[in-house]
């Protein structure tokens, strides 16, 4: 029987002659609501992953539930559509399987905070060298709409008509809390040039980087971040030479505060800050980044030793030793 | 390109004139004929036939005194400061031994009491800087070696220039552009060449430099493909420039820009007689920048000149391209930059009219009567004055009887708002850069919308459907980037009612 090796089958599905072309990473036809803001997300990681030139066979995109989590179908990469709230230690095996390859994790606020809240905390600690972007929109829109950790006071859903009885979970506050946090930036669809720089600054971060995408849904939550940043003011561009630079297109479209990303205790005051109720402001950029901390997988390649077939044989016959007649 | 100039560099031996005398002095044997040059000739001779009775401590010193004069000491940028100066004075204290033996007692114990004779025996000392970037340490290092006294040639070679330069957020437009070569004309003592790496002087041109007895300053663009470094010559983009202070006291001697296409016209033209601009070097880095235009506009030149109308970018093939507020600054500021350089090599001087002149310098001073109308019609648009006269030795600055009030109105706005609307209220467009790619518009109609290259909207045919449907995307476009301009078909159903909600959207 012929068997068919992987190299074989990687080939044929990615071709190097294609070029590093967008049409190169588009999988299917996306199904996502007109208006939606995942397609700005998409587009921003086939131009990055064309930037970098990475084979679309070296990339695994990893979701969970929900609308965003329908990533792996609409890129032509290798793809895992996990269960809910699953993603990350799905991506974390990925990884430690194959650490060559780049692997991409996609969330929803609900998948990556709600079912997902343990998983995520544990990854962040163990710190796998994953991009990770969570998708927040502020309610349930595939189920459509159910009130999500992150669904701000007074919005009306059909889980809390009278909309959400507690105020709701602050992410950014929650990571920056997390042992052994390594990278943490935050961006918005409305921004495609703020998403780009934002995916690549996590992209070149070796360690977990958490990027959370601030969307709305333009069926469930149009009124989300201030109708996706038509309306509400309190935006601000986090700029510092280390962190995400700005286009010139997107220089009035938010007021800049000049924050240091390597410092712990800063971006720990900063996000803080963000639930202040008066004083209260969405940072965009980049929070905080750690350039010294080890990934998961170079701790674990580094302890385990590996020995060749030959000290393997010696290693067994020191165990048969005591057998001997 | 870059590796090429670099092993160039390294391989060229910059001997001094003295050594290949000496050199050629020791292969044929014969006597050396340096007794104009008020070298000590039998004290070198002696040296250059030690083993009668000087022993080895003479060959030794002889051997240093080659070593002192056979090259240039290429050293690559980037280090401690510190350690070129430690470097330079080495090399100097090995040059001066070399001069004392070769002059007996006469020579300099320093080499700042080196005259400008002195130096042309001397082989220079070379930094080589790859510099893309200017940052802090750039910066500093830059500015540690020039102001101190030591005769470095500092070599900067750039492989891009003019390319989309991210910065800190600022609400205001600052556009950082820099051009190191300008940063040589600072000092003044310096000797300063900006040269583009296709130019097949490049070789000599920068051999002059090194020679020359003053520090110099040696700008290359060399990109890895040379048919950009001509196109970002002929468009101005990164004009030729040699400012040599041997030459003179005023700038029109000093300053020569001889290796430019047409260096006394403003614009550099094309074949079909249309004007190159920093646009043409822009489209060719980066085509997926520029979206294309629909409606009436004037190429660049034609809008500088004439009020009332539209910016639009033609590329080489006669297709006209949107221009950004940024990418319309860009242009005018390089352009204007140009200007600024032809008036201060004299290349854009209107001449003096009591003079006999024959006709080719009438013709001359035609030339120069247009560049100099362009530059006034040219800075008066950007400055917001009524005009500038660059005739005189000073800029004098007409601002007209009633000052601001006598600016048009589109001259003010272009001056107050750092990004002023791109396109004309009557014309449907989009602020393509901002597109989120949500399929909201080509959904409504892929006929009228539809996505460039890089996956990002522009509005392809606004003639292609109704306005409604202009006016319907621009409404549920997700980013607020779609103008819906003026309707096209005065005959359109209900056109009151879209009009209406079109003022709406602002």
């Amino acid at each position: 029987m012929k068997t068919l090796h992987v190299d074989q089958f990687t080939a044929g599905y990615c071709p190097e002659e294609a070029g590093f072309t967008l049409e190169r990473y588009a999988g299917e036809q996306p199904r996502w609501c007109k208006g939606c803001g995942d397609y700005a997300i998409l587009v921003a990681l086939e131009k990055l992953l064309a930037l970098k030139k990475i084979p679309s066979n070296q990339v695994v995109c990893v979701s969970g539930i929900g609308c965003s989590s329908r990533f792996p179908y609409y890129l032509k990469t290798f793809g895992f559509h996990g269960i809910h709230g699953r993603a990350l230690p799905i991506s974390t095996g990925v990884k430690l399987a194959n650490p060559k390859l780049t692997v991409v994790t996609v969330m929803g606020d609900g998948d990556c905070f709600s079912i997902g809240l343990g998983h995520w905390m544990h990854a962040v600690r163990y710190n796998p060298n994953l991009l990770v972007l969570v998708l927040d929109n502020e309610i349930y829109g595939l189920t459509k709409q159910q009130t999500s950790p992150t669904t701000p006071l007074g919005t009306k859903t059909k889980t809390t008509p009278k909309g959400p009885y507690i105020p709701p979970l602050n992410p950014l506050k929650l990571i920056m809390g997390a042992t052994g946090v390594s990278f943490v930036a935050q961006t918005a669809t409305w921004m495609p040039g703020h998403v780009s720089a934002t995916l690549a600054k996590g992209m070149e971060h070796s360690g977990l980087s958490f990027i959370r995408i601030l969307q709305r849904c333009p069926i469930f939550s149009p009124q989300a971040f201030g109708q996706g940043g038509k309306e509400r003011e309190g935006f601000c561009f986090l700029t510092h030479e280390q962190g995400i630079l700005l286009e010139d297109n997107l220089q009035n479209m938010a007021e800049s505060l000049p924050h240091d990303p390597r410092d712990f205790s800063a971006a720990q005051a900063l996000v803080q800050q963000t639930e202040d109720a008066e004083k209260g402001f969405t940072p965009l950029g980049l929070i905080f980044q750690a350039l010294n901390r080890p990934s998961y997988e170079e701790v674990r390649f580094r302890s385990i030793s590996h020995p060749s077939p030959e000290e393997k044989a010696e290693l067994l016959l020191d165990k048969l030793k005591p057998f001997e007649i | 390109m870059e590796d090429q100039l670099w092993s160039w560099l390294q391989g060229e031996e910059w001997k001094s004139p003295l050594f290949l005398e000496v050199q050629e002095a020791l292969g044929m044997g014969k006597e050396l004929d340096l007794a104009g040059e008020e070298i000590d000739s039998a004290q070198l001779t002696q040296a250059l036939h030690p083993s009668q009775s000087q022993g080895m401590e003479r060959e030794s010193s002889w051997n240093r005194v080659l070593k002192a004069l056979s090259g240039a000491l290429v050293l690559k940028g980037g280090g401690d400061p510190q350690d070129y100066f430690a470097a330079y004075d080495q090399h100097m204290r090995y040059a001066l031994q070399a001069l004392a033996l070769i002059r007996g007692k006469e020579a300099p114990t320093t080499w700042q009491e080196l005259s400008n004779r002195d130096f042309a025996f001397i082989p220079p000392v070379i930094l080589y800087f790859r510099i893309d970037e200017l940052n802090d340490p750039v910066l500093r290092q830059l500015g540690e070696l020039m102001r101190q006294e030591r005769e470095f040639k500092l070599i900067l070679v750039q492989t891009q220039i003019h390319a989309t330069v991210s910065r800190l957020g600022r609400s205001v437009t600052l556009n950082p552009h820099w051009d190191v070569g300008f940063w040589g004309l600072f000092f003044r003592t310096y000797f300063v060449l900006q040269i583009p790496a296709h130019l097949p002087a490049l070789k000599t041109e920068v051999q002059r430099a090194v020679s020359s007895p003053r520090p110099a300053l040696i700008s290359i663009y060399a990109p890895a493909d040379l048919a950009l470094s001509e196109l970002a010559l002929r468009t101005r983009a990164f004009p030729y420039l040699r400012y040599d202070p041997e030459e003179g006291l005023c700038w029109q001697a000093t300053l020569d820009l001889s290796y430019n296409p047409e260096p006394r016209q403003l614009w550099a033209l094309e074949a079909n007689q249309e004007e190159l601009n920093l646009g043409h070097f822009l489209f060719r880095q980066n085509p997926s920048a520029f979206t294309p235009f629909m409606g009436d506009g004037v190429p660049v030149r034609d809008w500088l000149e004439a009020e009332g109308t539209k910016p639009v970018f033609l590329s080489m093939d006669q297709q006209k391209w949107t221009l950004t507020p940024t990418q319309q600054e860009k242009i005018l500021s390089q352009i204007q930059l140009w200007g600024n350089l032809q008036a201060m090599a004299g290349q854009a001087k209107g001449g003096d009219p009591g003079l006999v002149v024959d006709w080719e310098e009438k013709i001359d001073l035609e030339r120069q009567k247009a560049v100099t109308k362009a530059l006034q019609t040219l800075s008066a648009k950007l400055l917001g004055v009524t005009s500038v006269d660059f005739t005189g030795s000073e800029l004098k600055l007409n601002l007209g009887s009633h000052g601001e009030e006598t600016k048009t109105k589109r001259e003010k706005s272009r001056l107050e708002k750092p990004l002023p609307v791109a396109q004309s209220s009557e014309t449907a467009w989009i602020e393509t850069p901002l597109c989120t790619a949500c399929d909201e518009c080509t959904g409504i109609n892929p006929r009228i919308f539809a996505y460039n290259q890089d996956k990002q909207a522009y509005v392809k045919d606004p003639a292609a459907g109704p306005y409604a449907d202009l006016v319907k995307a621009a409404e549920k476009c997700s980013a607020s980037i779609i103008h819906p301009g003026a309707p096209l078909n005065p005959k359109e159903k209900n056109l009151e009612k879209w009009i209406q909600r079109a003022a709406k959207l602002g």
